[in-house]
């Protein structure tokens, strides 16, 4: 188990390195000269030359890779231009509010996700579920930057419940009051996921339950909720790389989606959701062959 | 759709002895609160003159007529007898810096030095760029005294005053010590102090209770940057901000039944394109005319706009002293257009483009604008490509000039058209990019010798009469697609008092009180 | 080696496609896809959608552009203007009508073209395996590890604001998941005896692929991609919506959206329209991909 850990751990290094290539990459393909927004319009070339060497924009691509990978190691990414502020005091307080947006509405959708989908599950046939089955394709459908006007639009402007933009009120930044800004930005988020994860859940539980050992389980007059807990921990497994856990895989699920929640708090416009390419579990199927390994 | 009268959730900010006002600006950031902000005027509008003073200021207690200069941080200057590009400034005593730094010449110094002498130490090529232009004339400067010093220029220039607004004195002492950290804790002598900032969410300034002109009412102003109109609305409706800048105009009705204060004023501010006279078909006079004719500008102001705006068919709005009656009408005649671009020989009319903002302090609803103009163009067959680009994105590659590497006939960027040196920096021969921000190339020796007339002219009077007939000139030639003045419009909660919308782009803060 | 050998030789395949030599297969699927009738209900809604707006030239009533500012924001079922106009006084059916073709297109054209290209890779890597399987997998995973979202922001950001930048860069958001479907899929077909049979008797890799591993996968991926529109259709709406879509005046359902947002307090039902048709395509199409999964009995 160890060495499995350790070998996916080494397998991520070339992943993160190339991740990071493609964001410098990127980064160097967006139009627009960084030594233009530095340097006065009527700056001379040789001005300018000054500012690309002390920049270091004048070394090769790779040269500039590695000097900024070195730096980005040790914690160091360099100041922005624009607001005048080194990146990491900029992303750091904005990297809080996105793991505060992304953990309320993660927490959301996975218990509501757990209830729906077990319930489906066991009563697949009843109104019911098919109800629930409806649902869940209507958030997979639902374009959330369009439910999210729409929610400001009932819950602050027209009924006056939840504020429409920000963070914390002014003076405020209390518990409560923290609370009643994350409300209407977590549940424009969870949304999006909660489609994905009931039918995630559905699928699994429903898989779990027609093995054998439930069956077993049943036969033996086991009480039903003792049951419930097995299926929950995913039942017997019959490979043990295999995890037919609901509340794992949704979990896991989750770990997987942090995105999306770009600019919380931001209001209307700017909430942007993605429940985009991990999508139809149902398609997974429900356990191994899963195309992912780290999914499943 | 129905609200809530009554502001519930509002008042709950601050306790309720605290004279605390919240605003939701236009700009999509907060201003980076150096002496030069960012996020364009409106930067300058909540911030930069809200912490700092100039050595001139702005009168903006009055509404009726446009804002003219008082003594800022300098009580009064003069020019010498003998030679008119030297300025005397007579330093106000007795100021202080917010951190307790006495302001003085030395500070003056030490500002200009900042943003003119490569060689001080704490010179910063950024602030530089973009207080280039205020600065242009701007031969030397010394101490003369504690309390005095004088700027020498390049040739004798009246507007000195008028450009001298835009120079923000900072706190010597704490430019020395933030070094470049100084934006996260600026220091001004302004009627209010910086308390703090959260990226991307609100600006905290305190009143300065030691401030020269007399302490604010309000104990406290709190800035949101909202981009989006509808959020503004949404925020004002929902009693988030008491003050919103530039609602949606169809939110007008709306908001004044329900009790909000709908606040609009001509002042010297103008949306329009500004023209790459140097290449392709807008070199030709009578290409840019005909655009002119095409406009329905009555159309845009009323029916698309809802009276937020006012027709421009020059710089200047009817009303103000440089505004001429005797320029080319530029009524709305497509036929007029479409005979002007045959004669310049496109009688089929051409392909150009278009760079725009998709939001932005001043330009306010610039898509549904764009595609007004980009229809009314297409009516007389020019068809018009529009490019959207991001606000602050557009303000870095105007002043970098057209792009090189494509046909792109127009900037669309709103402008203050508020002093003087508006004439010369967008339209002088001198200001041609990149030696300034002409960036369009226009040039017509008639402007620039009235031009310099006017900037040699220290009698109010009759510089007053050379920019009237300046105006006449730009106005003939349009080297810009003249569109709209706007009005400057915004919305103020009920419990705002004594705020006076001044025919100016910036805003006196100092004389409102909540109730 | 004939159909009918595969089938017998692998009854454990998943299924079959509805290949065109066996009508009545494909009569079975239709017939169980039908029996969801909510299914059939947005099956039919859907083909009305995409019909009303392949034919917007000949049904729209107005000009997408034509329009007075007087009339502007008449509300649903002025008359004349069964959805409104919008701020420039634009029919909004018209402009639904017609901005439904780009929309559409930048849902359906880049899950096929991701289709061919992720499919392709992941059928080389499922086959091949081995180092060609690391690397390829590998590499997909670099992409797979941004958020999809900000991945197709940044890359249309990169290249510049334009629908064909969007369609470029939703193709590479939807390559990974394709062809991690793909290599899953060849995977299992490849354990299979059949295809060790063929490769004893000397048969080329690309025969073996086209004969039988496509064919055996196609299904799977063919499910697969139809979820993946109504997504698709989402971030490339969600692309013009930032503004990084069509300029104006192109109709686009997510550029209108963006359009209209500012008016969403004031004249909400207006503003409405576009969003509303991106959830009822985008619902409907899951609705008919899921019904379609079951038919195929893909489901477990």
């Amino acid at each position: 188990m160890a060495s499995f850990v350790w070998k996916r751990i080494l397998l991520m290094i070339p992943t993160l390195l190339g991740v990071s290539i493609v964001v410098f990459l990127m980064l160097k393909i967006v139009p627009g000269d960084p030594v233009n927004a530095i340097v006065p319009p009527d700056a001379s070339e040789s001005e300018r030359a000054l500012v690309r060497a002390q920049l270091g924009l004048d070394k090769p691509m790779a040269v500039q890779y590695v000097y900024w990978l070195g730096n980005v190691v040790q914690g160091d990414l360099g100041d922005s231009v624009a607001r005048r502020l080194p990146v990491t005091d900029m992303l750091l307080p904005a990297f809080k509010n996105t793991l505060l947006l992304t953990a309320a509405a993660a927490l959301a959708s996975f218990i509501v996700a757990l209830i729906v989908g077990v319930y489906s599950a066991y009563r697949p046939k009843s109104k019911l579920a098919s109800l629930f089955n409806g649902l869940s394709l209507a958030s997979i459908g639902l374009p959330n930057f369009w439910a999210a006007l729409i929610l400001i639009g009932v819950f602050s402007v027209t009924l006056g419940w939840l504020p429409s933009s920000g963070m914390s009120k002014v003076g405020g930044g209390g518990f409560g009051d923290t609370i009643d800004h994350l409300i209407l930005p977590a549940a424009a988020t969870a949304l999006a996921s909660v489609g994905v994860l009931t039918r995630m859940v559905r699928s699994t539980v429903s898989g779990v339950l027609q093995q054998d050992y439930i069956f077993a389980l049943k036969a033996k007059g086991v009480r039903p909720f003792t049951i419930l807990r097995h299926v929950l921990r995913g039942g017997h497994a019959d490979d043990p790389e295999c995890d037919r856990s609901p509340v794992r895989r949704a979990a896991g699920e989750l770990r997987t989606r942090g995105d999306g929640v770009l600019l919380a708090g931001r209001g209307a416009g700017h909430l942007s959701g993605d429940r985009a390419a991990r999508l139809p579990p149902s398609y997974r199927p429900a356990c191994c062959s899963s195309p992912s390994p780290s999914s499943c | 759709m129905p609200h809530r009268e009554g502001l519930p959730r509002a008042a709950a900010g601050g306790s309720a002895k605290e004279q605390t006002l919240i605003i939701g600006m236009s700009a999509a950031n907060l201003p980076v609160p150096d002496t030069y902000p960012t996020e364009g005027y409106e930067g300058f509008r909540f911030v930069g003159f809200q912490i700092y003073d100039a050595l001139v200021n702005w009168d903006l207690s009055k509404g009726d007529a446009p804002a003219a200069l008082k003594p800022g941080l300098a009580e009064s200057w003069e020019t010498s007898d003998s030679d008119n590009t030297m300025w005397t400034f007579h330093l106000r005593q007795g100021v202080s810096f917010t951190d307790g730094t006495p302001f003085n010449a030395d500070a003056v110094i030490f500002a200009l030095d900042r943003i003119h002498n490569k060689d001080s130490e704490f010179y910063d090529a950024q602030l530089a760029g973009n207080s280039a232009s205020g600065l242009r004339y701007v031969a030397s400067y010394a101490k003369v005294d504690d309390n005095t010093i004088t700027i020498k220029t390049t040739v004798p220039y009246s507007f000195l005053p008028y450009d001298l607004t835009n120079i923000l004195i900072g706190s010597p002492e704490a430019i020395k010590t933030s070094g470049k950290n100084f934006a996260s804790q600026p220091v001004g002598t302004g009627p209010f102090k910086f308390v703090s900032m959260k990226q991307g969410q609100e600006m905290v300034l305190a009143k300065n209770e030691s401030y020269w002109g007399g302490a604010p009412k309000l104990d406290k102003i709190v800035l949101r940057p909202i981009s989006d109109p509808s959020a503004r609305l949404a925020a004002i409706q929902s009693g988030e901000v008491d003050w919103a800048e530039v609602p949606p105009t169809e939110s007008i009705e709306l908001l004044k039944t329900a009790g909000y204060q709908i606040l609009t004023n001509p002042y010297p501010h103008i949306w329009p394109y500004v023209l790459n006279v140097q290449d392709g078909p807008w070199k030709d006079v009578r290409v840019r005319q005909a655009a002119n004719y095409a406009i329905d500008r009555e159309g845009m102001s009323t029916a698309l706009l809802g009276g937020a705006a006012k027709p421009a068919t020059q710089p200047m709005y009817e009303g103000h002293a440089w505004y001429n009656d005797a320029a080319e009408p530029y009524s709305y005649d497509p036929e007029k257009a479409k005979q002007l671009l045959a004669e310049a020989g496109y009688p089929n009319g051409f392909q150009t483009t278009f760079i725009v903002p998709t939001s932005g302090s001043g330009n306010m609803w610039p898509i549904q604008m764009n595609e007004y103009v980009q229809k009314n163009l297409k009516a007389v067959g020019i068809d018009v490509k529009i490019e959207s680009i991001e606000w602050q994105s557009l303000l870095t590659s105007y002043i970098q000039g057209f792009p090189k590497d494509k046909e792109v006939g127009a900037y669309n960027i709103s402008l203050p058209t508020i002093s003087p040196s508006f004439y010369s920096t967008f339209f002088a021969t001198s200001a041609i990019f990149p030696n300034g921000i002409n960036i369009g190339g226009y040039s017509n020796p008639d402007y620039d010798a009235l031009l310099d007339k006017a900037m040699g002219e220290f009698d109010k009077t009759k510089q007053d009469e050379y920019l009237k007939q300046a105006s006449k000139i730009l106005a003939d030639d349009a080297p810009w697609l003249y569109v709209v003045h706007d009005l400057n419009l915004r919305a103020l909660a009920p419990k705002v008092k004594g705020f006076v919308q001044p025919q100016s782009w910036f805003a006196d803060l100092t004389t409102i009180s909540i109730e | 080696m004939s159909l009918q050998a595969t089938a017998a030789a692998d009854p454990k395949t998943l299924a079959a496609p509805a290949a065109r030599r066996e009508p009545s297969r494909a009569a079975v699927i239709f017939a169980a896809f039908a029996r969801r009738k909510i299914a059939l209900a947005a099956l039919i809604v859907l083909l009305v959608i995409v019909f009303a707006c392949l034919l917007a030239p000949w049904i729209a009533p107005y000009d997408p552009s034509a329009g007075e500012v007087t009339d502007r924001l008449q509300k649903l079922g002025a008359p004349g203007h069964l959805l409104g106009t919008d701020e420039q006084g634009r029919d909004i059916l018209s402009r639904v009508l017609y901005g439904g073709r780009l929309s559409l297109l930048s849902g359906v054209l880049p899950v096929l073209l991701a289709s061919i290209l992720g499919g392709g890779l992941g059928v080389a890597a499922g086959y091949f395996g081995g180092w060609t399987n690391t690397i390829i997998m590998r590499a997909l995973d670099i992409v797979f590890s941004f958020p999809a979202i900000l991945l197709a922001i940044g890359i249309s950001a990169a290249l510049g604001p334009g629908i064909t930048n969007i369609i470029i860069s939703a193709t590479v958001v939807f390559i990974p998941p394709i062809a991690r479907i793909a290599e899953s899929a060849v995977k299992e077909v490849r354990k299979e005896e059949f295809i060790e049979a063929a490769r004893s008797s000397g048969a080329s890799a690309v025969l073996i692929i086209r004969a039988h591993i496509l064919r055996n996968i196609f299904a799977k991926v063919f499910v697969f991609a139809t979820s993946l529109i109504g997504v698709c259709l989402m971030v490339a709406s969600g692309l013009s919506f930032l503004g990084l879509g069509v300029s104006p005046p192109t109709p686009e359902w997510g550029f209108m959206l963006n359009n209209l947002k500012q008016l969403i307090f004031i004249n909400p039902a207006v503003t409405i329209v576009p969003g509303a048709f991106i959830f009822l395509t985008s619902l409907s199409l899951n609705l008919v991909s899921d019904a379609l999964s079951d038919a195929l009995e893909l489901k477990r």
